[in-house]
């Protein structure tokens, strides 16, 4: 029994295991418990797709995604005959790839105890499983984003993997439009960290030219039925989301409904900011670190407690930092802390942006260990902040909204579990050693 | 090692479990008591007899098709499964539409609501469309809840459904209109929903 466990730990069949126990078992409660078809958004979604394939596409204004999904969608249900099942299928799969994928996007980063530890952490997540069960419009664009990443964190990129990265981004845009953050930072990236490629910007311009062509169709079928490349309409989010709100401010913007962010900034740019912060410093990082015992719609690894599941996840990033604190460093870092905090307590609310206090010595800490830290994980750690810099102009209303991110939470938490704590538990002991010797 | 292996099988359990009892929770409720959010969890622990989710759903979705002409009439509700169950056309609506201080009738005849309203309505409906339409429902069904279930929700959202709760959710209300038939009421604790047949001329 024990060889057995060992040679499939050895071998590289854990992950494909895994995939397959988490396919079962959704394919179960898909196939046994979730008998009827109500979700609200999948309907809608699945009725999109059967009114663009019927001809009525000008009909049909899409406000946060765009056709791929909904067409694929309805043009399975008519192949299969049945909208529930094709909209199952998409979920299962698309669950199941990810689980899959996240295995070999952590093994590009870490070894791979680690990887199986976060696929694990995939397959048991709530969240994960299910939008792998439900029949929403979400699995698809963000299976397409892993298959990306799986290419973005190769350590070694070839100009097919430059390619295939501006392609995969290209047809999880086709689905829903968050790709295009992930693009924009993996382009940031490259502009950063590998400069002296980027003189010739052959890379970049791979990445973006694939990314191009990949979402010409769904530009010009955008703008031959809507007269815009875009369908999205960010002003209608803000004024169902912002939680700080005022009569008049509400009544501006139900009026500019349809036009872009920037006037909607300009309504009132200091209310505007105040909602701005608060997502970006509580509410988006609520739904991934659960900040109160209420919140259950969160990506934390430790969904029942609040803030615990923080405690892995930086655990994860000081080690990667592999931090030796010089008393220059320790000193910059406690001065800007308690800058930070004189800040708040003046202009901004401290339940609000506690955040701040966490988040500004560990930036300190990995701007100044930057070269320790890989470039692979360089680029999750760039397209966790951009993304969230960006998607923070809404409150995000739903935790898997941020999944997009959210590998390299799991990874950094399982590098601390497998590597991190070994380590603690040595320097314990050698302390403990090192007492009992002066003791003596 | 050992604790190594303590922690991540704990953090791995806790996640099943609450993975379980998220799952659970959606596709089954407790018979005898759903005042709680663990009150699936509780009653599933406790050899309670669990009942589906979606059985307001079916008994809606069967007492609709028992009207022969279902497919060529109309259902306003939130949600477009009923809808989309019965083959018939739906004018989405999210209850927030319109004054504060509409009646009913302005409600359902799209009186006072904005342009923007209209759109995000015209939209979502089945079939969708670009002009303003003011077609009178055959149907209604409101699902509401008792709790404010997402504490993140805006002031504005949770003041308007606190409003329109009042009139409809309650079949019994005697400030309901006379064209409103309550044909349906269900209320398992932490919510429910009403449906209307509506007696209204264009």
């Amino acid at each position: 029994m024990i060889k057995t466990v060992t040679s499939i730990k050895d071998s590289n069949k854990s992950p494909i295991l895994i995939s397959l126990v988490f396919f079962f078992i959704i394919l179960y409660i898909s196939f046994f418990h979730h008998l009827d078809f109500t979700e609200p958004d999948g309907i809608f979604y699945y009725n999109a797709g059967k009114e663009i394939l019927k001809g009525n596409a000008e009909n049909v204004d899409l406000a946060g995604s765009s056709i791929a999904g909904p067409v694929f969608h309805a043009f399975l249900g008519d192949i299969l005959g049945d909208g529930f099942v094709a909209g199952k299928i998409i979920s299962l799969l698309g669950g199941t790839g990810i689980v899959f994928l996240s295995y070999y996007i952590t093994k590009n980063l870490f070894d791979k105890k680690v990887a199986l530890v976060t696929q694990l952490l995939f397959a048991v997540n709530a969240k994960i499983i299910f939008l792998s069960v439900m029949v929403l419009n979400e699995i698809s664009p963000l299976f397409f984003i892993f298959i990306s990443l799986y290419f973005a964190t190769k350590k070694q990129k070839r100009t097919r993997d430059f390619l295939l990265i501006g392609l995969f981004l290209g047809i999880s845009f086709s689905f829903r439009y968050q790709s295009i953050i992930i693009l924009l930072s993996f382009l940031i990236f490259l502009l950063i960290f590998e400069r002296k490629r980027i003189l010739k910007f052959k890379q970049s311009f791979l990445t973006f030219f694939s990314f191009l062509v990949t979402i010409s169709p769904v530009l010009v079928y955008n703008f031959i039925t809507h007269g815009k490349l875009s369908t999205s309409k960010s002003n209608m989010y803000i004024l169902d989301l912002f939680k700080f709100q005022t009569i008049e401010w509400h009544s501006k913007v139900v009026e500019i409904h349809n036009e872009g962010l920037i006037s909607a900034f300009f309504i009132d740019p200091n209310l505007f900011l105040k909602n701005y912060f608060y997502n970006l410093l509580y509410h988006n990082p609520d739904h991934l670190f659960k900040f109160s015992i209420d919140n259950f719609d969160s990506l934390s690894i430790i969904p029942i407690f609040p803030i615990l599941g923080m405690i892995p996840v930086f655990g994860g990033f000081l080690y990667i930092t592999k931090i030796r604190l010089s008393k220059f460093q320790c000193l910059v870092m406690i001065l800007s802390f308690l800058t930070l905090l004189l800040l708040i307590l003046f202009f901004g609310e401290i339940q609000y942006h506690f955040m701040l206090l966490v988040l500004l010595p560990f930036t300190i800490l990995g701007i100044s260990n930057i070269k320790k830290i890989p470039d692979n994980v360089k680029f999750l750690l760039l397209v966790t902040i951009i993304f969230m810099v960006g998607i923070s102009i809404i409150p995000v209303y739903r935790a898997y909204q941020l999944l997009p991110i959210w590998i390299i939470f799991p990874a950094l938490s399982s590098l601390f579990l497998i590597k991190g704590i070994p380590d603690i538990q040595i320097k314990i002991k050698q302390l403990i050693h090192y007492e009992d010797k002066n003791e003596i | 090692m050992k604790f190594k292996l303590i922690i991540i099988s704990l953090i791995l359990l806790v996640n099943v479990g609450f993975a379980f009892t998220l799952i659970l929770s959606t596709f089954y409720q407790s018979e005898s008591e759903n005042m709680s959010k663990f009150s699936t969890i509780y009653g599933f622990f406790s050899g309670d007899e669990l009942e589906s989710t979606g059985i307001d759903f079916k008994k809606i979705v069967e007492l609709l098709k028992q009207d022969k002409d279902i497919e060529t009439k109309t259902i306003m509700a939130f949600s477009p499964s009923y809808s989309f169950h019965t083959n018939s056309k739906f004018i989405f609506t999210s209850f927030n539409e319109g004054n504060k201080t509409d009646t009913v009738e302005d409600f359902i005849t799209k009186k006072n609501w904005s342009k923007m309203e209209h759109w995000l309505s015209s939209n979502n409906s089945m079939p969708p469309h670009k002009t303003i339409s003011n077609e009178i429902p055959n149907y209604l069904i409101y699902q509401f809840s008792d709790t404010v279930i997402d504490p993140a929700a805006t002031w504005y959202g949770a003041d308007q459904s606190y409003y329109i709760n009042s009139l409809i959710a309650n079949p019994e209300n005697k400030n309901l209109p006379d064209f409103l038939d309550s044909i349906y009421f269900s209320n398992t604790g932490r919510s429910g929903v009403v449906v209307y047949e509506v007696n209204l001329d264009d």
